[in-house]
């Protein structure tokens, strides 16, 4: 399974997927240069975090202009995994590859901190690792972060079954119904605002994130 | 446009005064220098470069004092920013700046800009930038201004760092009203830098190109330079407008691009400089003097971004996000074509050329031609008359002030209250400390930490600065200032390496203000020379006065060291219970300039007793041997608030409390000798850890339950663990939000 790591003019989070996956996971992965216009080879996309374009306008409103989100509508069409975190979800987002809108935060500030999440559903192919209802701690770092849809979208997501994180403790930005990460109806396009990729090794304190790399990994294995 | 004064009405007007640029220097240029008089262009671009911010003219006497040389020393000051071989073919690179200045006036930009520079400087050396710290001081936050532009310096910190993607993983935060005109706003910037890909500030080779990369120019920050070589005064509002912008965007490609450049294909470049300060005219006479070449540019090339700039606008604009390239002939397009994937220009501007001179074409007209040399060496240094201020005769002629604790529990509440001992995660965790996934220990300890990848070693990172006792004693209190740091670095497991600093001022024409800079850089580098700690780079901030008042003398010492291996990087929490409690270095009666007289008597007096850095560095080492060998804990040094604050907050992290018995008194409990740690041993260690530490250490007790049973010689408290943290961390954001 090819992972490719998109990078965007102001994508930061790029080398921590591709750490993760490459080198705490041992994946096969690649930069794509939003600038490609072709994913051809590659089984599932990695959107990062950053500050695609400055977050100008609005986040991620210019990066879904790029040559290569074609190619991800397809991927995503296709039924292949499409992952973004943090900016990654914001690009989704105004690609219209996700249901909603990220608001600035309520605090209008942009906040770092470690935050408890609960695994609303596991029965995806990110979170197949995880149990239903678990409690896990994952690190956000953004300013606009809260999530917002109009009634009936909202009714929608939640009858479907596409909100896969929730914030359980704190609400640290807003967003409506605690909502931290959700998925496309099909469920094999997700969006969250906080970093599992962050979360991946010991040494940095928290290994928490590494079972959604894992879940994607193991999805492959039993489709092959 | 505005006709441009003739070299003769320059000559009778004067417009140089204005500039910073006195008549004696404009004389010696004149008479001495060129032989005639210099243009309008000429005139300005001499004000810019002999400014005390780009020739150091007032401190450089003072900075050749300092020791910059060493084993693992690759590059010492002069460059973009200083290298320290860490081993394994890689070099940490590090300096720090000071944005003072522009933050007084605005803070958001002046902040933000003050940390593109200095990861401008830190690229520009071919190193990626990994961390930044912050140092900030502040007056206090019973006022409206302060907290505005407390909030907004922060911001802009926040938004230029987390933009680029560079955690922001340490620094410093303090309040005094002396800062409330002129705050400190200091950045330091650490990069990693495989050896090989070591660039410097040069061009050389005649015919080589000299390439404009990076945004385009435009009127902001024109004068810059002299701006922070001034100060403020409230009838002068109008000075106020040289702050530049930041596009932390733009500033994000530029990076990439230029370590593209660096890392694959260095065998194209001559050498690479940031435009910082003074813009193009610093950039390229800088380099042109360190490669000993002439140089010619045609002004018309560089990308402007507003019509109808003057040759002097152009020269001395301070736009953002702008680097100066020395091209081997041959290469401009294929550099060209790394820019242009990241949509950056990326242009030629002019040429190496025979001899010395400088050689500027604006619209067809050589609107400058005089030696290179003329704006970079020959600047005259200014003597400086000096004086020992008198606050400190009078203060040794009084007695010592001893603190009296009626109330031991009472104070010590209030001492976790007092804004610079509080928690400061309001503020901090509104920078991203994670990205780029190194961050091992972000900000909130006593240093920051990055584990190096591909290797199970880590760099340890650390600002301080504490102007109160330099302002006590300039001398004193610059050694305190490195043993600070190098407490900090080592309370990690991390071997100091070297420092860089920011030496922040006032108005060093005042004879008192050039004696405190002169006696506490004296401090300095005899603390850098016994701690082995080399100065690699550096800035001076001077004239930092509002209505003449300066601030407090204020050096910020930022300091980096090595942690061989992770796997005994030390904490400063308390990790379990039962381990025994240690305090290393001895306890005297060090209240002149401290935390506690501040609290209790609102004002800083006294004299401060000097210390014996030998015998520091010495136990230093032992206790950083014992962290190596992996037996101890946790350690934390001791500053603000003593040996009550260090203990405090190292049971907070995993709410671990502790029982100790000493025979301090409680007002010793607050004391601040340096060159103090609280150190955790677990027991099966403890009785070597004592020996090796011999008469270093003390024992106090052990670590354990949920409060802190604290028996001293007068007074005894039990404090729940719970009840102090949430002390320490409501204070600032309950100051913060005070309305009047």
């Amino acid at each position: 399974m090819k992972f490719a790591v998109i990078q965007f003019p102001g994508s930061n989070c790029d080398i921590d997927l591709y750490e993760a996956l490459h080198t705490v996971c041992g994946a096969d992965v690649a930069y794509v240069p939003s600038k490609e216009s072709s994913l051809d080879g590659f089984d599932a996309v990695m959107l990062p975090g950053g500050f695609s374009y400055g977050d100008y306008l609005r986040a991620g409103a210019i990066a879904r202009f790029t040559n290569i989100m074609p190619a991800i509508v397809d991927m995503a069409n296709a039924g292949k995994p499409v992952f973004g975190t943090c900016n990654g979800f914001q690009i989704l987002t105004e690609a219209g590859l996700l249901p909603g809108a990220l608001k600035r935060n309520d605090s209008l500030k942009f906040v770092c901190k470690t935050v408890e999440l609960e695994v609303e559903n596991n029965n995806t192919i990110f979170t197949s690792e995880y149990q239903k209802g678990e409690k896990i701690n994952l690190p956000i770092a953004h300013a606009d972060g809260s999530f917002y849809a109009d009634p009936e979208t909202l009714k929608q997501i939640e009858d479907n079954g596409q909100v896969v994180f929730r914030y359980s403790k704190e609400n640290p930005n807003g967003s409506l119904n605690n909502i931290a990460g959700i998925t496309n109806e099909r469920g094999n396009v997700l969006g969250m605002m906080p970093h599992p990729e962050r979360a991946v090794e010991a040494l940095l304190g928290n290994t928490d994130g590494l079972r959604l790399f894992k879940s994607i990994l193991d999805h492959a294995e039993v489709k092959a | 446009m505005m006709q441009e004064m003739t070299p003769e009405e320059i000559k009778e007007k004067k417009p140089y005064l204005d500039w910073s640029l006195s008549e004696e220097e404009y004389n010696y240029i004149s008479e001495k220098l060129l032989h005639r008089l210099p243009n309008y262009t000429e005139t300005g671009l001499f004000s810019a470069m002999w400014s005390e911010h780009c020739s150091y003219k007032k401190s450089k006497p003072v900075l050749r004092l300092f020791p910059t040389k060493g084993p693992r020393i690759l590059q010492g000051p002069g460059e973009g920013a200083g290298v320290v071989d860490i081993g394994d073919g890689q070099a940490v690179v590090f300096k720090a700046e000071s944005h003072n200045h522009p933050t007084a006036v605005e803070p958001y930009q002046g902040a933000a800009t003050g940390v593109g520079g200095i990861l401008r400087d830190v690229f520009s050396m071919g190193a990626r930038p990994v961390a930044t710290l912050d140092s900030l001081h502040f007056g206090e936050l019973d006022d409206a201004h302060t907290r505005w532009l407390l909030n907004e310096t922060v911001a802009g910190i926040g938004g230029y760092g987390n933009c680029m993607g560079i955690p922001t993983v340490g620094g410093e935060l303090t309040f005094d009203d002396i800062y409330k005109g002129n705050p400190v706003m200091n950045a330091m910037s650490v990069g990693l830098l495989d050896v090989k890909d070591m660039q410097k500030g040069l061009a050389q080779g005649e015919g080589n190109a000299v390439m404009y990369v990076g945004a385009k120019t435009g009127r902001d920050g024109i004068h810059g330079a002299t701006f922070a070589s001034h100060s403020f005064d409230s009838e002068h509002e109008s000075q106020r407008s040289a702050v530049q912008v930041g596009d932390p965007f733009m500033e994000k490609l530029l990076l990439e691009a230029c370590l593209e450049l660096t890392q694959k294909h260095a065998d194209w470049l001559v050498g690479i400089q940031d435009m910082g300060a003074a813009g193009i005219v610093s950039s390229s006479s800088e380099m042109a003097s360190e490669g000993k070449s002439g140089m010619e540019l045609n002004l018309d090339l560089v990308p402007q971004r507003e019509p109808g700039m003057s040759a002097y606008e152009i020269m001395l604009s301070e736009s953002q996000e702008r680097m100066l390239l020395c091209v081997k002939a041959g290469h401009e397009e294929d550099v060209k074509k790394i820019f242009d994937f990241y949509d950056l220009d990326a242009v030629v501007i002019g040429h190496i050329t025979a001899g010395h001179n400088y050689v500027l074409r604006h619209h067809g007209e050589v609107v400058c031609d005089i030696p290179v040399s003329s704006l970079t060496e020959d600047v005259l240094e200014e003597p400086s008359e000096e004086k020992q201020p008198q606050h400190m005769l009078d203060d040794a002629a009084k007695p010592a002030w001893e603190p009296e604790i009626k109330d031991l529990a009472d104070t010590y509440k209030k001492m976790l209250a007092q804004p610079t001992v509080a928690s400061k995660e309001m503020f901090t965790q509104t920078y991203d400390s994670m990205v780029r996934t190194s961050t091992v220990v972000g900000p909130g300890e006593d240093s920051g930490v990055l584990r190096i990848r591909g290797t199970h070693k880590g760099i340890a990172m650390t600002t301080d600065g504490n102007g109160r006792f330099i302002y006590l004693d300039p001398e004193i209190g610059g050694k305190r200032a490195v043993v600070e740091a190098a407490d900090n670095i080592i309370a990690s497991g991390a071997e100091p390496l070297a420092i860089t600093d920011c030496l922040n001022y006032g108005n060093p024409n005042e004879p008192e203000v050039f004696w405190e800079l002169h006696h506490s850089v004296m401090g300095i580098a005899k603390a850098c020379e016994v701690l082995e700690t080399p100065v690699v780079s550096g800035n001076v901030s001077l004239y930092n006065e509002t209505d003449d008042k300066s601030i407090y003398p204020t050096p910020m010492i930022g300091m980096v060291g090595l942690v061989k291996n992770l796997d005994h990087l030390v904490r400063d929490s308390f990790q379990e219970a039962d381990d025994d409690l240690y305090l290393v270095g001895q306890t005297g009666a060090d209240y002149a300039g401290s935390e506690l007289q501040k609290m209790l008597v609102g004002e800083i007096t006294g004299s401060l007793n000097d210390l014996d850095l030998d015998h520091i560095h010495d136990y230093q080492m032992r206790l950083l041997a014992e962290m190596e060998a992996g037996h101890v804990a946790s350690a934390h040094d001791l500053s603000e608030g003593g040996l009550a604050v260090s203990l405090a907050e190292s049971s907070f992290g995993h709410e671990i409390g502790a029982d100790i018995k000493s025979d301090l008194t409680s007002a010793e409990f607050f004391s601040e000798t340096p060159g103090r740690f609280l150190v955790s041993v677990p027991s099966e260690f403890s009785a070597e850890f004592a020996e090796k530490l011999g008469q270093d250490a003390i024992k106090l007790g052990q670590t354990g339950g949920d409060s802190l049973k604290v028996a001293l010689k007068d007074q005894a408290v039990d404090l729940p663990v719970a009840e102090l943290k949430q002390i320490w961390e409501e204070a600032l954001p309950c100051l913060m939000k005070s309305k009047d």
